[in-house]
């Protein structure tokens, strides 16, 4: 007789209203217990919601659910807990000001010594540090326990959010898009992580897009479209393209070629010079004495590890910080970076699109309609002379929505729409517009499936062979090799290489410099 | 649960209504010598004739204008929490005004420029903690009620002094003649033309946030303060304008009372208003078609209770327990809202 699986989820159905749209439909699921399990599919397949719904955080409207085969129906986050589960979200759910000890046992701090202190509901945090430190070492895992959350690197927080439910003694654990935020070597180690977890008899259920993580680190996996389930399968046994085709649904999948443009570009769009600024947040990294051109037709890829001053030059480029020092030369108007009031009209006239890499805080409002949010950026077409021109409106929304396959309506709170979808949404309003003189992308396919990622690696390759300028500020080494022309690499706010993208240049060698072991 | 959401809002209005309304009808009982009069009183008497329909009807007139200034600051996420002292102080400016300018002077001049000095009073005050949020990053719901509070006793220094008018043994300015004052309508009661003027400003205000850009960018400041700097939005420009203009609509109904029921500035002038008005922009969750009924319902309170005390001899004091009430429940809305789900 087979072992009694973990997870056992049969005709899970769950329906987001009043827009209607069916996030899962009769989708299935079956996890053996102590095994890595990656969910896949494309954006708005289903996946994330049917993770909620075993989260506790989303109730099914119909489906039965058996854990460990006994059935039940999780009610909460908490009841979720109490069954084992837990789940890693993709945006972290933390104190940034609480330490790292007072995060992971936040709602489970251990006990006082002191029988008074215990009473007031003090808590030891000498006890908390210490209690941190040894679940630290039992998994293996490097956190500092007093150090504020606020103050570490993402993947510090994602190993915070990991221990807290190790602390909470959870044996199914859900990581929805772990890899997103990380770095490749940061990757590396996050799965090293989680094979010893395994190892130790814990279930781990991995929400993803990149296939060759699921092939690297998973057991089975199971493919999602449409919120159905479309089979489950050992990945020993099949391989990564047949797996792609399976979460497109297509019968061929040919990934595309990396970008070979190396022909001389155009007239000089954007430079750069002597460019400094102060960190944007704690831990971050400012600014020192960045220097760049940009020119027509080109891909100038900026990548660096998180805190090395990534965040802080997409800042100062979208007008959100005001650097210390610098200088903006754009089409041959000279500006100072400081005073960046006639830089910031450049990007309000569409001289200059910009796409934030933070695209729920940034790009969008979530409770506005998808059509607000769509039109937001160029309230001088929708709305001349002031008043709005509704039809108009509906109808681009709707022309982009059928572009870009974004799974919403028009009339769809925004907040409804899955990670992807949001991201697609912002792409859409970039690129259905009159195209920019410079284009400013970060993170431009973050959290997208690969049907939608090599949609958009097109779409800038269109833009800049019809003569854009393209800034591509990236983590992901893969995307900024794939793209640009030229690659620059920044280390502690300082650039260590600026070199052209021609053949020799890899992964392995992008990270010497992005680990600051290399440099030009 | 996506459905549950979408009822909540109204349900809960109507279950705040309910039961002030319930809780009404059980004071009466406990503090009534007669409890069927006092119901009679407090929910039939007001609509019972022409005069007093007229008078409850005029008591909602500031209610609307003021409340709608708030709820357009709430829109913005902007708390306007000074609107007691923007009303009295605009009121008393806009009173001054009335009595300086030359008898001879045709009276919808001088109820222009009344209303216009009243507005622009509010309006400057209001402005005041907008920049305040702005350029100082002060929290604008403390510098408006702070603000106000000064601004109350200045102008009861000036009313109690400068102003006084010397022939009346009340804290008072002097009374505005008969023909200055704005022409009454359900006479004898103090209703006047200015209910008109309410609903048109209602009218227009919807009409901006639904087909402006004006509307739709202060929406967007409201929703999302970043996504609104990346669209290039001027967020400092809207927090102050959203303050002015709550602020101006404040002193706009402080100037219409007093070149309308009130005819002059008493000590004390605005007597909770300010406060109501708050109540009102709540209870018309967020729309401006809304604030027509909210100050319907409010000014019934006040003046069925007002009714009940003549009457039955119930102090109005245990009726703005009602009030209260109300906007607990109404209040208790913001909360799950808070807690939403983000993807």
């Amino acid at each position: 007789m087979l072992p009694m699986p973990a997870v056992r989820m049969r005709g899970i159905s769950k329906r987001y209203l009043p827009s209607g749209i069916h996030a899962n439909d009769g989708a299935e699921l079956v996890v053996e217990r102590g095994s890595i399990h990656a969910v896949v599919g494309e954006n708005g397949a289903g996946k994330t919601t049917l993770m909620k719904i075993l989260a506790g955080l989303e109730l099914p409207d119909s489906g039965d659910i058996e854990i460990d085969g006994k059935p039940v129906r999780i009610s909460s986050p908490a009841h979720a807990r109490r069954l084992g589960i837990g789940m890693v979200h993709q945006h972290f759910l933390m104190f940034d000001e609480l330490s790292a000890a007072e995060n992971i046992f936040f709602g489970l701090e251990p006990k006082s010594r002191s029988h008074i202190l215990r009473m007031l509901g003090i808590i030891d945090s000498a006890s908390l540090n210490e209690q941190t430190k040894v679940l630290a070492q039992a998994y293996g895992f490097a956190v500092e326990p007093s150090a504020p959350v606020g103050s570490l690197s993402i993947s510090s927080r994602q190993q915070v959010e990991i221990l807290r439910q190790l602390a909470a003694k959870v044996r199914i654990l859900i990581l929805d898009e772990p890899t997103s935020v990380l770095t490749k070597q940061e990757t590396e180690t996050l799965f090293g992580k989680l094979a010893e977890l395994r190892r130790m008899g814990r279930t781990i259920l991995l929400v993803t897009h990149k296939i060759d993580e699921v092939m690297q680190i998973a057991d089975r996996v199971t493919v999602m479209r449409g919120g159905k389930t479309i089979g489950t399968y050992d990945t020993a046994s099949i391989s990564a393209n047949e797996l792609a085709c399976l979460i497109m649904g297509a019968t061929s999948y040919e990934e595309g070629g990396p970008h070979t443009k190396t022909s001389t570009t155009g007239a000089l769009v954007l430079s750069v010079q002597d460019l400094c600024s102060r960190h944007r947040h704690h831990g971050g990294t400012g600014l020192s004495g960045l220097a760049f051109d940009i020119h027509e037709g080109e891909v100038l890829g900026i990548c660096a590890l998180s805190s090395n001053g990534l965040d802080e030059l997409e800042d100062v480029l979208a007008g959100f910080l005001t650097p210390s020092a610098g200088t903006f030369v754009f089409r041959g108007h000279r500006f100072d970076a400081r005073g960046s009031h006639e830089y910031r009209r450049l990007l309000k006239e569409g001289k200059i699109a910009y796409l934030p890499s933070d695209r729920v805080r940034r790009a969008v409002a979530l409770s506005l309609p998808v059509v607000d949010n769509f039109i937001a950026l160029d309230r001088r077409i929708y709305f001349p002379r002031g008043w709005i021109r509704s039809t108009l409106a509906q109808r681009a929304t709707q022309e982009a929505i059928r572009a870009f396959d974004i799974s919403a309506r028009a009339e769809q709170a925004t907040v409804e729409l899955s990670g992807g979808n949001i991201q697609k949404l912002a792409l859409a309003r970039l690129f259905s517009k009159k195209r920019a003189e410079l284009f400013i992308l970060c993170e431009p396919t973050w959290g997208l499936d690969i049907r939608s990622t090599e949609q958009v690696y097109n779409r800038i390759q269109n833009i800049s062979d019809a003569g854009s300028a393209v800034l591509l500020l990236s983590s992901d080494v893969d995307e900024i090799l794939r793209l640009s022309y030229r690659i620059m690499v920044l280390y502690r706010g300082k650039p260590v290489a600026d070199l052209i993208n021609s053949g020799y240049l890899n992964r392995t060698l992008i990270g010497e410099y992005l680990l600051g072991i290399r440099s030009t | 649960m996506e459905a549950e959401r979408e009822l909540r809002g109204p349900a809960r209005v109507v279950l705040a209504v309910g039961v002030s309304i319930a809780l009404a009808a059980g004071v009466l009982a406990l503090f009534s010598q007669d409890f069927g009069s006092a119901l009679a009183q407090f929910f039939l008497e007001p609509f019972s004739n022409r005069y007093f329909l007229g008078n409850y009807l005029a008591d909602a007139v500031p209610l609307m204008i003021a409340g709608l200034g708030v709820l357009i600051a709430f829109r913005s996420k902007n708390f306007n929490l000074g609107g007691e002292g923007q009303l009295y102080a605009s009121a008393l400016a806009a009173g001054v005004l009335a009595l300086r300018l030359p008898a001879g002077i045709d009276p919808l001049t001088l109820w222009c420029w009344t209303a216009l000095v009243g507005t622009l009073t509010g309006a400057a005050i209001g402005a005041l903690s907008g920049l305040l949020k702005a350029f100082r990053g002060v929290s604008e719901m403390i510098s408006s009620f702070l603000i106000s509070a000064i601004v109350i006793n200045i102008s009861d220094f000036l009313i109690t002094g400068p102003f006084q008018d010397p022939a009346s043994n009340f804290q008072t300015t002097r009374q505005i003649t008969r023909q200055f004052l704005l022409p009454r309508i359900l006479a004898p009661s103090k209703l006047d033309i200015s209910i008109g003027l309410a609903l048109a400003l209602i009218l227009v205000f919807m009409v901006v946030a639904k087909r402006t850009r004006i509307g739709f960018e202060l929406k967007i400041c409201g929703e999302n303060e970043e996504f609104a700097r990346y669209c290039g939005i001027p967020v400092a420009a809207y927090q102050i304008a959203a303050m002015a203009v709550s602020g101006g609509l404040y002193g706009l109904a402080g100037a219409l009372l007093v070149i309308g029921p009130q005819g002059r500035v008493i000590r004390g002038f605005s007597s909770g208003l300010g406060w109501s008005a708050i109540s009102v922009a709540l209870l018309a969750q967020g729309s401006e078609a809304g604030v027509v009924p909210a100050a319907l319902f409010i000014a019934f309170l006040g003046t069925g209770s007002d009714h009940v005390m003549i009457g039955s001899g119930v102090p109005s004091e245990i009726i703005s327990i009602l009030q209260a009430v109300a906007m607990f429940f109404i209040t208790a809305r913001s909360l799950p809202r808070l807690r939403r789900r983000r993807p």
